[in-house]
């Protein structure tokens, strides 16, 4: 702050601070709702994981006990299970929307049209996108019926309900949902790239594919950063409107993420403890995800 | 510009790969209207075919027995307060930080941002069992204040990074030169500069709001209060879910999105581009 410093007298001093109280009223809103609405119902999820939580009753401290329950627990083994596999997702989460958004910044006609095309889902909710799809996807559904018609009647399929086929098809919807952000996104960065780059490439004979390689990748590298962080961030913490509306964590267990079977725990089986431990797992599992993602990338660079 | 014949090869097959990769992005939108505006034995004829009659009975039941007039209106209501509060809240609080960059500023701003990465299951628990104690559970405004403070980590940093870019420090010097009170600053100095970046932070924080399924499930159980996701994700998972109502849910809760993004494509556009041409 640059403020002109004239001889302090007591009325400035007290007008100063009668002005610092009143530029706190400004930063006021958003750490209280913050402080209510994030942090502190946080930090009482992690001392609520201590107890057996009954919310209306007592609750009785237990200790580690609800860690070491879920640590034992055949579905929470499921659920990490699916998670990792959900991971797949990631490669075609960069790989294909940089493809796309290289084939319009490479003279495509009308690339506007084409990105708002893709980046229609980015503003649906997935809870809204699965109800959709799970009529497409139904047996007796479109996607079905087109295979039938086009002589393919061996490759339907009932999507939803096969343990074998449910998680590729959600990795397939979440990388279905996320391409136009992405496009949008790397054709941001890539209008920031020199042209002449590609051009030298190319005259030197460079393959359209080698071109995203030796040139787009490397000279994007932190934007791709960001939206593979950003992939993570979705598959750990944002699958739950897909699972329940598509799913509802079936067949079985074969699809049920973890915020989806920590909504389960809580509030279909009233163990609001067990609950609570595992929200703080995939809490401490994201925050250690995230640090190692740093140090390999310090490492790397 | 002169091209081979090669060069119109290769550029074709880009737009071919282009036109192939949208057909996904085309079909499910097209294939919901028709299903939802079709009568039965035309959609049971051939689902995939073109219609070659319409009906308003599933939209009729969409919008009157599964509740989703009800939800759009209640949905609204969430959509606009969240939209309202988180542009304010982010405002008021990005003049803050603009105006002060000690060390302790900067770490109140670091940890109010990294908030977003906290899971929503982290707090859902303690936060539905505080609003129910206080009797605030079945609330459309408090479900958008909550949203908006979900949604403030980004509201903040954005708004900040904006007005950071655009705001030369000077500007506030003149004005208090000019004898400009704090007050004063606020609205002549960074209210106006500002309005792109509020109308980004206003139209995502409606299209997050609109769409959110996990809060509004988890807070509200009285089906008056449902909100369209609620009421169109309970008629698609039940039991004996029909095809076309479902459809016709799916559309319903989608137009009015279609609005928003056909009005603030840009914004929107903006605020998920926000961080990558630094």
């Amino acid at each position: 702050m640059s403020d002109v410093a004239p001889a302090p007298t007591p009325a400035h001093a007290r007008s100063r601070r009668a002005a610092t109280i009143l530029e706190l009223g400004f930063l006021l809103p958003v750490l209280a709702l913050s402080v209510a609405v994030v942090i502190l119902p946080a930090a009482i999820s992690i001392v609520r994981s201590l107890y057996d939580w009954h919310p209306g009753y007592e609750s009785q401290y237990v200790g580690l006990d609800n860690y070491t329950t879920l640590l034992d627990d055949k579905v929470f083994h499921q659920v990490v299970k699916n998670q990792a596999v959900l991971l797949i997702a990631l490669p075609f989460w960069v790989v294909l929307p940089l493809a796309l958004a290289l084939l319009l910044y490479k003279q495509v006609p009308a690339p506007g049209l084409f990105r708002t095309i893709f980046f229609l889902p980015a503003v649906m909710s997935s809870a809204v996108l699965g109800i959709l799809f799970r009529s497409i996807l139904s047996v007796d559904g479109p996607l079905n019926g087109i295979l039938r018609t086009i002589g393919l009647d061996s490759l339907t399929r009932s999507w939803l309900s096969d343990p074998a086929l449910v998680k590729p098809v959600i990795i397939a919807l979440i990388v279905w949902a996320g391409l136009g952000t992405g496009v949008v996104i790397f054709s941001a960065a890539l209008s920031g790239v020199d042209h002449e780059l590609f051009e030298a490439a190319e005259v030197d004979g460079a393959s359209w594919w080698q071109q995203l390689w030796t040139v787009a990748i490397p000279s994007i590298r932190h934007v791709v950063y960001l939206w593979l962080y950003l992939g993570a961030v979705t598959i750990f913490l944002f699958s739950f409107g897909w699972v329940y509306v598509l799913t509802r964590g079936g067949p079985g267990y074969a699809s049920a993420t973890v915020d989806f079977d920590v909504y389960r725990r809580a509030f279909g089986r009233g163990e609001f403890g067990m609950a609570a431990a595992e929200a703080v797992v995939l809490l401490v599992t994201f925050i250690v995800v995230v640090g190692i993602a740093r140090v390999v990338r310090r490492w790397l660079a | 510009m002169r091209r081979t014949r090669g060069e119109r090869d290769v550029s074709r097959l880009r737009l071919t790969l282009v036109v192939c990769a949208s057909v996904p992005f085309v079909f499910p939108f097209l294939f919901m209207i028709s299903t939802a505006t079709r009568p039965k034995q035309d959609y049971l004829k051939n689902p995939t075919a073109f219609p070659t009659a319409l009906t308003k009975s599933h939209l009729d039941y969409a919008w009157n027995t599964a509740g989703l007039g009800r939800g759009l209106v209640n949905s609204l209501i969430v959509a606009v307060v969240s939209a309202s509060v988180l542009a304010l809240i982010s405002l008021l609080g990005a003049f803050w930080f603009i105006r002060h960059a000690g060390r302790i500023a900067n770490a109140i701003f670091v940890v109010l941002v990294s908030m977003w990465i906290v899971p929503w299951v982290v707090w859902v628990l303690p936060m539905f069992v505080g609003l129910s104690d206080l009797g605030l559970s079945n609330n459309l405004i408090v479900l958008g204040i909550v949203l908006a403070g979900i949604n403030a980590p980004f509201g903040l940093y954005f708004v900040t990074a904006y007005l950071r870019g655009g705001t030369p420090p000077e500007l506030f010097d003149a004005a208090r030169a000019d004898g400009a009170t704090t007050l004063q600053q606020f609205r002549m100095v960074v209210l106006p500069l500002s309005r792109p970046a509020l109308g980004t932070v206003a139209a995502l924080g409606f299209v997050w709001a609109w769409g959110d399924l996990f809060v509004s499930l988890i807070l509200l159980q009285d089906p008056n209060k449902y909100t369209q996701t609620v009421a169109a994700a309970g008629l698609a998972s039940m039991y004996n879910a029909n095809v076309q109502e479902t459809a016709a849910a799916a559309l319903l809760s989608m137009l009015p999105l279609l609005l928003v993004f056909g009005l603030a494509q840009r914004s929107i556009v903006r605020g998920f581009t926000a961080g990558v041409s630094k």
